[in-house]
């Protein structure tokens, strides 16, 4: 059974408790996995305080004066954790986004950026399309494997090389997040081995 | 547990062997947006189509248009080079991925050529997804027997990303297949590459033609030769001016000024100009060599008389006049190989406008010159463009050219302020002249009178009709002249008029803003009727939601009167004394409301100033101050609200005060957000605050929330306008 997702909303455009689009996700992802901050600050510190859980973002561009900027809480975020999708949601003609904020973006997978006078069914949708895909991807799951260790065993050493380097699990974990070069190329080889034992049917799923 | 430590393992093993794996994942509406923003327009994409042409080391690039002018299935743009072309290999690797631009390894072509890189890296497919649907790419290597064609064709991917849309699923950019296949029997001699695109999105006028050459013309500099050479060709079926013309640098024509510096490479002198007020003119003078290294320049400097002129020829088409170019070793370099046809749009790197909005009126802009200044590897290697390849890199010698630069251009600065001061005192002069002139008769006159009128007595009628048209001629050159100088202080006072209404865009996109946020939530709430209604289990929402979508629109009501505001005939500027306008406001306007209310008013204005501005904007700011004040009074005892204000050199400041409830800590910055209110009960509507921040900075001021005067609650705002000097 997968544990829920959370959907954090940081936008301050919405109707507050109310709003239609609030009112959907809860009634799809559960009254209690939908969280709703109108302070940017605010919104941040609880994705960062929560990489532990699965996260889906739904981000607005513009804050008040002495918040940080939807940009800049995506790059905060980023900066930890490459596994929380993030939905920008803007009530700015796109066009005002910066290109190097846009490069960033795509570069940095944001998933999808949306017009607040979108349909919110569409937003919705994109929500659900992204924690379908939160489920199946293989960094994701990874995390959520390592994370249900127990804290001993993440921190013990977990691998050696020959050059003397150790990995301890949460090592992985953070190049996961992090994309880095260890995290990345650890997905494809799962993948590349989950295809080579299901063909040579040497395994069954049982879990 | 061991499986997965084999994996890591072999992980480890392959980051060894292979260290650059590309994995991309995009969403394609990010994409499409990110072409919109790097290509605005055609004249761009072809531009920069072009560009690719001059680092695949073409010598040679024909661009043709057939069949463009009305909307033809058989319209076509083919844009055909002599280049190195492209292997299967590049196609896939670089011309399929997305660049960031800063992943480019090599800098220079390939030799003989060695031609520095022009072309923005992964911009070929937007550009060319800006000019049509189809695209064939026909491409083939020195010493390869076979040409390759590819099939790229846009409106599949269009196609798919909105199957993508209704099945709520995203689809990644590089799922679409593309089909290629090899052209056999060519001579391995031949080398180049053909963008061929088909079902051209938009038709192609003869004027749009003519724009296009224009903008490729300033691919190469008109002084510096290229080599080996780059000749672009223009080729329509359809316009005989485009049969097949060669494109060259236009000659520039109409300018008032002219004046060039280049440098002695013997002696490592460079060559700087000046202006010599003595002379009335610029004069060349000989310095030692900059860090940046040696540079040639010409500048073309149009005065008001040539502007006016130009418009006229070119019927007011001022992106022709567009500011210092730089090229290198004969091609224009980056950054500024760009085209934003939108001169607005341009990208200001030197620092020319914004020089010009901190400054007085007399600096020189991008649209009074034209430069170009050409720079050479050899000489100028240490002007290095950025990885990003927005600007240069940021190195001492790039901020000494940028300095040199500007100082050229103020040059042209002292010769506008020379020119306008001396036609102005011209004018003065003359009427002065004139005046003394009227004095000198006088007092001919005066002689002669008493010479003569004691001969002749009989004359004196005579004199005294003299004597009167004299007086009030003496009056008319007086009067002139102070008409004269009142004129010189109305240009002046205008120009300043000028500086503060420079963010109105940045206004309009607030509102815009504003807007949109308003009426994504009626749509929202809209669409949950829609989809939902009737349903007796959500029958709070349904009450809920329509007194929303009611109080929404009256707020979306008020902010499109504010934005009305804007577009009335009011938005006239006259002179007003802030000082009485305030005291108007609140000792006249508001004295019932206070009354009834038990308000109390103190205002203290110290100092009165006198702005040229709209005087509606300018009491829009302290109305909506008022409204707010008596929100906050409603359960103070006394009721008092201050206004305060004085003059210091640079500020006019004015403390806007009352002892009402007061602002909760940690919302100081926030009550200034649109729709950021906490009496919603009362009727705020979160808008007050922000007309006030916004008009405030529209007059290039501020205004922030400071320690509550009155004791023991209520909130103080200090508004600071600050005066052009002059």
């Amino acid at each position: 059974m997968n544990t829920p997702t959370k959907i954090v909303v940081i936008h301050d455009g919405l109707i507050l408790k109310n709003d239609p689009l609030l009112v959907e996700l809860k009634t799809k992802f559960g009254e209690e996995e939908v969280l709703h901050y109108e302070n940017s600050n605010q919104g941040l510190e609880y994705v960062l305080g929560h990489l532990n859980q699965k996260m889906i973002v739904l981000l607005d561009v513009n804050f008040s004066k002495g918040e940080l900027s939807g940009v800049q809480v995506f790059k905060d975020i980023r900066q930890k954790t490459a596994l929380v999708y993030v939905i920008l949601i803007t009530a700015d003609e796109f066009c005002k986004i910066k290109n190097e904020d846009l490069i960033f973006l795509i570069n940095h997978d944001a998933f999808a950026l949306e017009s607040v006078t979108s349909d919110y069914t569409k937003i919705v949708s994109l929500v659900e399309s992204a924690s379908h895909k939160l489920d199946a991807r293989v960094d994701a799951v990874l995390e959520e494997w390592i994370t249900k260790q127990s804290k001993e065993k993440r921190e013990k050493p977990y691998l050696k090389t020959k050059d003397a380097k150790t990995y301890t699990l949460d090592n992985i974990l953070e190049s996961i997040r992090q994309q880095g070069e260890i995290g990345k190329q650890m997905e494809r080889n799962i993948l590349k081995l989950a295809v080579d034992l299901l063909t040579r049917q040497k395994t069954k799923l049982d879990d | 547990m061991l499986l997965l430590q084999k994996v890591l393992k072999i992980t480890l093993k392959k980051l060894e062997q292979n260290k650059q794996v590309l994995n991309w994942r995009f969403d394609v509406n990010t994409f499409r947006l990110l072409g919109r923003e790097l290509i605005t327009d055609r004249i761009t994409a072809v531009f920069e189509l072009v560009k690719n042409c001059y680092d695949a080391n073409s010598t040679n690039v024909l661009v043709e248009f057939q069949n463009v002018s009305e909307a033809n299935a058989e319209s076509r743009i083919i844009i055909s080079d002599n280049g190195i072309g492209m292997s299967f290999e590049d196609i896939r690797d670089k011309w399929m991925v997305v660049g960031t631009n800063n992943k480019r390894v090599n800098l220079f072509s390939d030799a003989p050529f060695n031609r520095k890189f022009v072309g923005e890296k992964g911009i070929g497919r937007f550009a060319v997804d800006k000019l049509g649907e189809r695209l064939l790419i026909r491409t083939k290597q020195l010493g390869t027997d076979k040409w390759l064609k590819v099939n790229i064709n846009w409106d599949e991917y269009e196609a798919k990303s909105d199957v993508s849309k209704s099945t709520k699923q995203l689809s990644l950019f590089t799922e679409v297949d593309n089909n290629y296949e090899w052209e056999s029997n060519a001579s391995k001699t031949e080398q180049g590459t053909q963008i061929i695109i088909s079902k051209v999105s938009e038709t192609w006028a003869e004027k749009d033609l003519e724009w296009l050459y224009r903008e490729l013309s300033k691919l190469v500099s008109p002084f510096y030769p290229v080599k080996p050479p780059f000749d672009i060709h223009l080729k329509s079926n359809e316009f005989d001016a485009y049969k097949n013309k060669p494109v060259k640098p236009e000659p520039i024509k109409y300018y008032s000024h002219h004046a060039e510096i280049g440098f002695n490479a013997e002696t490592n002198k460079q060559e700087t100009l000046r202006f010599d007020k003595m002379l009335g003119k610029i004069v060349i003078e000989e310095i030692e060599a900059k860090s940046f290294g040696l540079i040639k320049m010409k500048m073309f400097y149009f005065n008001e008389s040539a502007k006016r002129h130009y418009n006229k020829i070119y019927k007011n088409d001022d992106t022709r006049i567009d500011g210092i170019k730089i090229y290198r070793d004969g091609v224009i370099a980056t950054p500024f190989a760009e085209n934003a046809v939108k001169t607005e749009k341009r990208r200001d790197i030197l620092g020319i406008d914004k020089r010009r909005w901190r400054g007085t009126f007399d600096k020189v802009g991008t649209r009074e010159i034209i430069g170009i200044l050409d720079i050479t590897q050899a000489n100028n290697p240490q002007i290095i463009d950025a990885t990003n390849r927005q600007d240069f890199l940021n190195t001492k010698e790039y901020n000494d050219l940028k300095d040199f630069i500007i100082e050229q251009i103020d040059v042209w600065g002292d010769v506008k302020m020379y020119e306008r001061e001396s036609k102005r005192s011209d004018v003065e002069k003359k009427l002065q002249k004139a005046g003394k002139e009227v004095k000198n008769f006088a007092t001919a006159i005066a002689k002669i009178e008493n010479d003569l009128l004691k001969e002749k007595p009989e004359l004196k009628g005579v004199f005294d009709i003299i004597n009167n048209q004299i007086d009030e001629l003496n009056t008319v050159i007086s009067e002139s002249i102070s008409e004269q100088k009142k004129f010189q202080i109305e240009v002046t006072r205008k120009e300043n008029i000028y500086l503060s209404l420079m963010s109105l865009q940045d206004y309009a996109s607030n509102i815009s803003h504003a807007i949109r946020t308003s009426l994504g939530k009626i749509k929202r709430m809209a669409e949950f009727f829609k989809i939902n209604f009737p349903n007796p289990k959500q029958d709070v929402l349904f009450k809920l939601y329509a007194v929303l979508i009611y109080d929404e629109m009256t707020t979306l009501l008020k902010v499109t009167d504010f934005m009305l505001s804007y577009a009335s005939s009011d938005i006239d500027f006259e002179d007003f004394s802030v000082k009485e306008m305030i005291e108007d406001l609140l000792l006249n306007t508001y004295e019932q409301t206070f009354k009834s209310e038990k308000i109390k008013t103190v205002v203290e204005i110290k100092d009165d100033f006198v702005v040229n501005a709209n005087k509606k904007f300018f009491e829009d700011i302290f109305q909506n101050l008022i409204a707010n004040s008596i929100k906050a009074l409603q359960k103070t005892k006394d009721k008092t609200i201050k206004c305060t204000g004085y003059l210091d050199e640079n500020n006019f400041t004015l403390y806007f005060s009352d002892n009402g409830v007061g602002v909760n800590a940690g919302d100081e910055n926030w009550i200034f957000g649109l729709y950021n209110t906490r009496t919603a009960e009362q009727g705020g509507a979160g808008i007050g605050l922000y007309i006030v921040e916004k008009r405030i900075e529209a007059l290039k001021g501020s205004v922030e929330l400071v320690e509550n005067e009155l004791k023991p609650t209520g909130a103080t705002f200090k508004i600071k306008l600050p005066f052009n000097k002059q």
